[in-house]
């Protein structure tokens, strides 16, 4: 007979318990709301609004978590970061590149997570700080990669537009039905923000998806096991 | 200035130099400091999690064990039955062969209405016995319709116990396995457990006991019964021919 055994914790575990802690406090304020809401419809204009506030929270705590696992990581791995971030500026600032030499490693973890802050062009300052501290990438795999930066998009359609969906917004949400035609007047086509529930299951899905996946890869890193 | 100029005046500043260095030194030293507040936090967790799953299985022993003097009590019942079931069949097979004897003029032997081949069955100096014979003793003479499946109701109450007592068997080792674990890892010493091991392997191995000696018991009183069964009914089909 084998014991279970304990489980498996890693120096980033902090990270993966907040996340969760996070996820937990989404779903007592989903079972309280959502029904209290009584929609009748995806379009109904409450559950738009309550939805909205959910995507701009569940993308506040994926850049958390990701900013959390950038600097506590870059606390064990400071001579990586000091590297990664130094070549970054060599040659358009000497001057900030060779501070981070003298960087104290607090200061340093705070820079390194700054990279996570900027999604644009395809999470690329995200993903070239993970290759150096980590096994793995941001995202579980393709279809949550897809499904996450939906959520980073459309967060931005709420944070910078109130919610208001423009014809430039299109390309940047993979998503169907995400952004749908309002109304068509002449030759001008207006358009709306209508987050399904489908869609924040599919969001839900990826987030927890990516974050059990750098648990996982966490668990069996030298650099992070315990 | 560019980088590399830059780097190679660096590399002649033995001031920052050293404080780089030393500013290393100390990032190494934190590091360190937390690394083993982490494990530490790590051996915590282990320990949480052996206790959470002892304490589950305690819990399931212990409630187990306040039940068992009670369900065992019922083992004198169930095997009552089925002897009262194996009497009432051999009482009329008994019948059944005065019936024969006397259609073939033989002399009819003395009704056998004594309990003593039955239990000569029972473990002498087992405290059952007494209690079964007690419990006999009180039952009506007559036989009630249930005893018909006094054997099966038997088997049920003996699946039951056994299930219960493999329960018991696991939740005991996962116990013994877990000391193990606890001596293994340093946090109790052999001294500490092996008086708290060797009680609990005697405990398991008095709660298995009472198990087995019910089984052989039943087993050998069913082989008894269905013997008695083919008798009744090589009886029975004798009587039913025409007298010679």
């Amino acid at each position: 007979m084998t014991l279970p055994a304990p489980p498996v914790r890693h120096k980033l575990q902090a990270c993966t318990s907040r996340f969760l802690h996070q996820l937990k406090r989404t779903q007592s304020y989903v079972d309280v709301v959502l029904p209290a809401l009584k929609a009748e419809s995806e379009d109904d204009d409450n559950l738009q609004y309550c939805l909205q506030t959910l995507v701009l929270m569940l993308h506040t705590f994926l850049e958390e978590h990701y900013r959390w696992l950038v600097s506590l990581a870059s606390f064990w791995q400071t001579e990586d970061v000091r590297r990664h971030l130094m070549s970054r500026h060599l040659m358009s600032s000497p001057d900030k590149a060779r501070s981070f030499e003298e960087m104290p490693a607090a200061q340093l973890c705070r820079v390194a997570a700054r990279e996570v802050s900027s999604f644009k062009d395809n999470a690329k300052k995200l993903r070239a700080i993970f290759k150096v501290l980590f096994q793995c990438g941001p995202f579980a795999d393709d279809w949550a990669d897809s499904k996450c930066r939906d959520l980073v998009a459309v967060r931005n359609i709420i944070t910078h537009q109130g919610g208001m969906a423009e014809e430039s917004n299109l390309p940047a949400v993979k998503s169907p039905d995400v952004i749908v035609t309002s109304s068509v007047i002449g030759s001008a086509t207006f358009y709306r923000l209508r987050i399904s529930r489908a869609f924040m299951m599919d969001v839900l899905t990826a987030l927890g998806r990516s974050v059990q996946a750098i648990d996982t890869s966490l668990k069996q890193d030298p650099r992070y096991r315990l | 200035m560019g980088w590399a100029s830059r780097r190679k005046k660096d590399q002649q500043d033995p001031a920052r130099a050293e404080r780089i260095q030393a500013m290393r030194q100390q990032e190494a030293q934190l590091r360190e400091r937390l690394d083993s507040v982490l494990k530490a936090g790590q051996e915590l967790g282990a320990r949480v999690h052996y206790d959470s799953l002892s304490k589950e299985s305690l819990d399931r022993v212990q409630a187990l064990v306040e039940e068992f003097p009670k369900f065992l009590e019922q083992r004198v019942e169930v095997l009552g039955d089925c002897f009262l079931a194996y009497h009432d069949l051999r009482r009329e097979c008994e019948t059944l062969q005065a019936q024969l004897d006397a259609r073939a003029g033989r002399a009819t032997p003395a009704d056998i209405d004594t309990l003593e081949p039955l239990l000569a069955k029972l473990p002498a100096k087992q405290a059952d016995a007494l209690r079964l014979v007690s419990a006999l003793s009180r039952l009506p003479a007559s036989p009630a319709p249930e005893r018909v499946d006094a054997f099966d109701k038997a088997e049920v109450y003996l699946a039951v116990l056994e299930g219960k007592l493999a329960a018991l068997r696991k939740d005991m080792h996962v116990i013994l396995e877990i000391t193990d674990e606890r001596m293994r890892r340093g946090w109790v010493t052999a001294q500490d457990v092996e008086p708290l091991k060797a009680k609990a392997e005697q405990n398991l191995g008095q709660l298995e006991g009472s198990a087995t000696p019910m089984r052989e018991m039943l087993d050998s009183l069913r082989a008894d019964y269905e013997a008695l069964q083919q008798r009744r009914q090589e009886l029975r089909r004798v009587l039913a021919e025409p007298a010679p």
